[in-house]
């Protein structure tokens, strides 16, 4: 025993050692849990959904879960990469991509759970043969009243003074007086439940009233539904669809958006806001087991058994993945090196631009595949012409739209792009808008007009205004970006080259998280100007705030949070919310943009490239689609094992 | 224990938390110059009455005031509201990810004490030889490195270069922990009741702090399967090696400091006359003093065991309460964050109280110098 203890003390250190690795090493060893899923479509993803709610939430993963697991009326086609609108575009199967055609079918091709053919088909010198009508006293009554639209009253109920011209105007805007359509829709075969009840138009219908009725829970949902009338079922397979409006875009608002649920199911959750539809029942293709739901770790969608024959091979070019399953990847780095290693076969999350930049020709990435695309969003620098901004009405003699158009000439968005975002991004063009965009501004020649750099004109502005430089080229003006940690550097070169151009200093300041929303709301803020974003979707047109790029619409929205003043910009963006032909509403916003340019409210500096990260270890036939990473509905469709 | 001492105490413990409830209500309110903004995902600025019922759906409608003594109601009640981003009450979302940050802090805090004070003592034994200063080169590379840069590495090569451990997760992708509450507690009771039989008997204090913890790992055993246990296990080795390995040279440092200042002690001199054996010494004498900056580490540590660690939960993808805090600020679920800051408040002033106690046990000069 004492002999032992000498040699325990005399190699203490080695007995410690042993102690501490061990347990490691048998844990490592003889721990018996394997992949649980092989086989399985796996996606590293930075969240779980916290809910299968469809409603919940607008994230994208929460949006993913829900494509997977419900489905809308119409549903909707997006166009794949390599679809150049001229020629025709194969898949893998040989099959042809079918463009949408707005001259025939307003509604374009419906993969969702209606059709309007048998419904209603185009008739000659007709709206898309849907009707069209003047409302009753009556309707247009009950539906001011459902917007609480009430003279002598704003929409929250407090007194305001206004004449019965001012409200006539207010509730005119509220709620059209004329052009209300009804749309008629029939329900298409084979779509059924998960839990086996059959899905009806009165599904639909009881949707519609739910929203409605608790629209305070389920809000974001609530708003797509602000120009909605009425929604009855004639039977189990037809409805009609009354809107309060007069807008065309308004029914593809709702049709795409609205993910329709189970009367049978919902008609017994009396509180939305705290439902977790941890046993979701839907008509989608996959659905989720409540045990195959764990809280931040995974999710696993499953192939459904009892899903419609004719819909799978409408859906599927091949037998369709088994399982999907969803893994929280919380960091990026280590997703990466999942990625490489096989774990997972993409990232459900855009990658960062400074990962792609890591791993681009590293030999221990070499699975993994990046593809980039253009994506929606364009930063911007933004002038505060609020009531406490630097370049509000009345400030500098009146020459703050001079200071402005100087200091945007004195930014150059190539350099920009070269330095601060190493070639990774792209030009964008007058009024903010990209150049890929249908809708950009094209020069008499036909060119793309671009922002761009003239110092001659930036200085000539300046001396017009009175501000001359000093011997140094200095000149009495400076002003500060406020930006957050992660724009420091773009904040800091836009000062720099604003300085080296016009002789005006520009300083950064740092702002808090959540700066924006703050800024936006209280529109009082004393800042001079920010960096921003804007982002657009090809159907929406100009959208002024990135927070509702998520809408699924071709209806334009112009939202002036800017707080300028300007009864012509009003007068336009007014023109281009009420027009009611497509072609038209393109033209009236890009009246809209030469308006935005002219006033010089914000500066576009580059449109920001976005990439996705895929193997293809596990699984071949990805599909890309136009500015869009490989994660949609036709990787689910061409997919296939290897 | 001297009482006046310890009803003070516990006194400003109350105010504090008082002024941290009412910090906790009225800061996010300041933040956000509407507090209902967050809830406002997807809504549109002009979209006025729908923001109207939001604001009432969730109380924001009501005046400030209102709402104040609404949530110290409902504080007192131990109701948080509910996360409008789970859809859950936010009690139940922290509860289930408080075990995750326990299970990993507790267990590193316990490998970084013992392996701390093996090696600060062992060092401070032999100072100024190789041991010595190995120890003191480690504390300045730790101190410079951060954290999450090891776990970064660490991971990179542990499970990317030498893919022996796993990426992610405290378990397998798409396994759930089995856990059966009622033989935990069965456990757990019978753990109590063993320690205190056993300090009845012994009198000493490490029973209190041995059979406990020994109790607590036959409970979790007896309560999870062992395939389950061998998972989470296998999972934890890589963060709880990152976290364990700052510890270790910290806590071994404290010790050895400590015990360097102790041994040069006038009594530590006397005892030495008197023919004590070192051991006696060092153990019976100078330890005892040497434990008391420990005792502060380790006691600011006990909030950490609940609160977890954000960065290295975030890359580890550990589904602890440092994560659920990022993530409540990600997606301004402002209900789960002030209630997760009230709580880690809670811990800091709970660990605080406890640390002044064990101090004043240990040293009661403490007390006296309180009055």
């Amino acid at each position: 025993m004492t002999r032992f203890k000498e040699i325990l003390k005399k190699h203490i250190n080695i007995v410690i050692a042993a102690a501490i690795i061990l347990p490691i090493v048998l844990i490592a060893v003889f721990h018996d849990r394997r992949e649980k899923y092989p086989g399985a479509l796996k996606l590293g993803s930075a969240e779980i959904p916290k809910t299968l709610m469809p409603y919940s939430s607008m994230a994208s993963v929460n949006t993913f879960a829900a494509g997977l697991l419900y489905d809308t009326i119409l549903g909707g086609v997006q166009e794949p990469d390599g679809y150049d609108g001229v020629n025709e575009y194969l898949f893998e199967d040989g099959a042809a991509f079918q463009p949408a055609d707005e001259k025939e079918n307003y509604f374009k091709f419906s993969d969702g759970l209606c059709e309007t053919a048998g419904a209603y088909e185009r008739k000659e010198g007709s709206d898309y043969g849907f009707i069209t009508f003047t409302p009753t006293e009556e309707q247009y009554a009950a539906q001011l009243a459902r917007k609480k639209i009430v003279k002598g009253k704003d929409e929250i109920g407090n007194p305001i003074a206004e004449t019965d011209g001012q409200f006539a105007v207010r509730s005119e805007q509220a709620v059209p007086k004329d052009r209300w359509r009804t749309y008629r829709f029939k329900v298409r075969d084979g779509y059924m439940w998960s839990d086996g009840k059959p899905f009806t138009a009165r599904d639909i219908e009881f949707t519609f009233k739910y929203i409605l009725k608790y629209s305070g829970a389920i809000a974001g949902m609530a708003f797509f539904l602000s120009n909605y009338y009425s929604c009855e079922a004639e039977s189990d397979t037809d409805f009609a669809l009354t809107l309060a409006s007069n807008k065309l875009s308004d029914i593809k608002t709702i049709c795409n958006a609205i993910m329709i649920i189970p009367a049978h199911i919902w008609s017994g959750i009396a509180k939305p806001a705290q439902e977790r539809n941890l046993n979701p029942v839907g008509t989608g293709a996959y659905t989720v087991k409540s045990s195959d739901y764990i809280e931040d770790s995974s999710v696993v969608f499953t192939f459904r058994e009892d899903y419609d024959e004719s819909l799978k091979r409408e859906k599927f070019a091949y037998e369709p993945v088994k399982k999907i399953v969803l893994v929280k990847y919380a960091d990026q780095d280590v997703m990466l090196g999942a990625l490489q290693a096989g774990e997972i076969d993409a990232s459900f999350d855009a990658v960062d631009e400074s990962k792609v930049y890591a791993i681009a020709d590293n030999p221990r990435y070499n699975k993994v595949k990046i593809a980039s695309y253009e994506s929606e969003y364009v930063t911007t620098l933004a002038f505060n012409v609020g009531k406490n901004g630097a370049f509000r009405d009345g400030n500098f003699n009146g020459n703050g739209k001079k200071i402005r158009m100087a200091i945007a000439y004195a930014i150059d968005q190539n350099r920009l792009i070269e330095n601060v975002r190493y070639n990774n991004a792209s030009r964008v063009g007058g009024g903010l808008v990209p150049e890929w965009m249908p809708h950009a501004l094209r020069d008499g020649n036909g060119n793309y007009v671009h922002h761009s750099a003239d110092a001659e004109k930036a200085n000539a502005l300046l001396d017009e205004a009175g501000y001359r430089a000093d011997a140094a080229g200095k000149r009495n003006l400076s002003f500060s970006i406020l930006a957050s940690a992660g724009s420091e550097l773009l904040a800091r070169e836009i000062g720099a080259m604003v300085f080296e151009t016009v002789g005006i200093e520009i300083g950064f300041t740092r702002a808090d998280s959540q700066y924006s929303e703050v800024i936006k709301q209280s529109n009082g803020a004393d800042f001079d100007m920010i960096i921003n974003g804007v982002t657009f979707e090809t159907d929406k047109l100009l959208m002024f705030d990135a927070r509702f790029g998520v809408y699924p619409n071709g209806s334009p929205r112009v939202f002036n949070y800017t707080g300028v003043i300007s009864a012509e910009l009003s007068a336009l963006m007014l023109l281009m919310d009420t027009e009611t032909n497509i072609a038209a509403q393109y033209e009236r916003a890009r009246d809209v943009q030469r308006m935005l340019i002219d006033l010089c409210l914000e500066i576009p500096l580059f449109g920001a490239k976005a990439y996705s990260a895929y193997t293809e270890i596990g699984f071949s036939g990805w599909v890309r689609l136009q500015r869009g990473g490989v994660l949609n509905a036709y990787t689910y469709r061409y997919l296939q094992r290897k | 224990m001297n009482r006046r001492y310890v009803l003070k105490k516990i006194l400003s413990c109350l105010v504090v938390l008082f002024v941290v409830i009412t910090l906790n209500f009225f800061l996010p309110r300041l933040v956000f110059s509407d507090p209902a903004a967050p809830y406002y995902a997807g809504v549109p600025e002009d979209a006025v009455l729908l923001r109207q019922q939001i604001r009432e759906e969730y109380g924001f409608d009501r005046p400030v005031l209102t709402q104040y003594f609404l949530y110290l109601e409902r504080i007192f009640t131990l109701d948080f509201g509910v996360s409008h981003v789970y859809k859950t009450p936010v009690f139940e979302v922290m509860f289930s990810r408080i075990p995750w940050s326990a299970a990993l802090s507790l267990t590193s805090m316990i490998i970084s004490a013992v392996l701390g004070v093996y090696f600060g003592a062992s060092a401070s034994k032999n100072r100024g030889k190789k041991q010595d200063k190995i120890l003191l080169r480690l504390s300045s590379v730790t101190t410079a490195v951060p954290t999450f840069w090891v776990a970064l590495i660490s991971v990179m090569l542990f499970a990317f270069v030498i893919p022996i451990f796993p990426y992610r997760g405290a378990m397998t992708a798409g396994y759930r922990l089995e856990f059966n509450p009622a033989a935990f507690l069965i456990s757990a009771g019978a753990t109590v009741v063993l320690t205190a039989v056993l300090y009845r008997i012994f009198k000493k204090g490490a029973v209190l702090a041995a059979v406990p913890l020994c109790g607590l790992f036959v409970s979790v055993m007896i309560a999870v399967p062992f395939g389950d246990v061998m998972d989470v296990a296998y999972h934890s080795i890589l963060p709880l090696t990152v976290i364990s390995s700052g510890g270790v040279v910290g806590y071994a440092l404290t010790v050895r400091n400590g015990m360097i200042a102790t041994v040069s002690e006038d009594y530590i001199l006397t005892a030495r006359a008197k023919g004590l054996p070192e051991r006696k010494i060092l153990f019976g004498h100078a330890f005892r003093n040497a434990l008391l900056p420990l005792v502060t580490s380790l006691g600011m540590s006990l909030a950490g065991i609940f609160g977890g660690s954000v960065l290295i939960e975030k890359i580890f993808s550990w589904p602890g309460m440092g994560q659920l805090l990022l993530e409540a600020n990600d997606t301004g679920d402002f209900q789960l964050a002030q209630a997760i800051m009230l709580f880690f408040a809670i811990l800091t002033i709970a660990s605080n109280f406890i640390t002044d106690l064990i101090y004043h046990k240990l040293d009661p000069r403490v007390s006296v110098a309180g009055r």
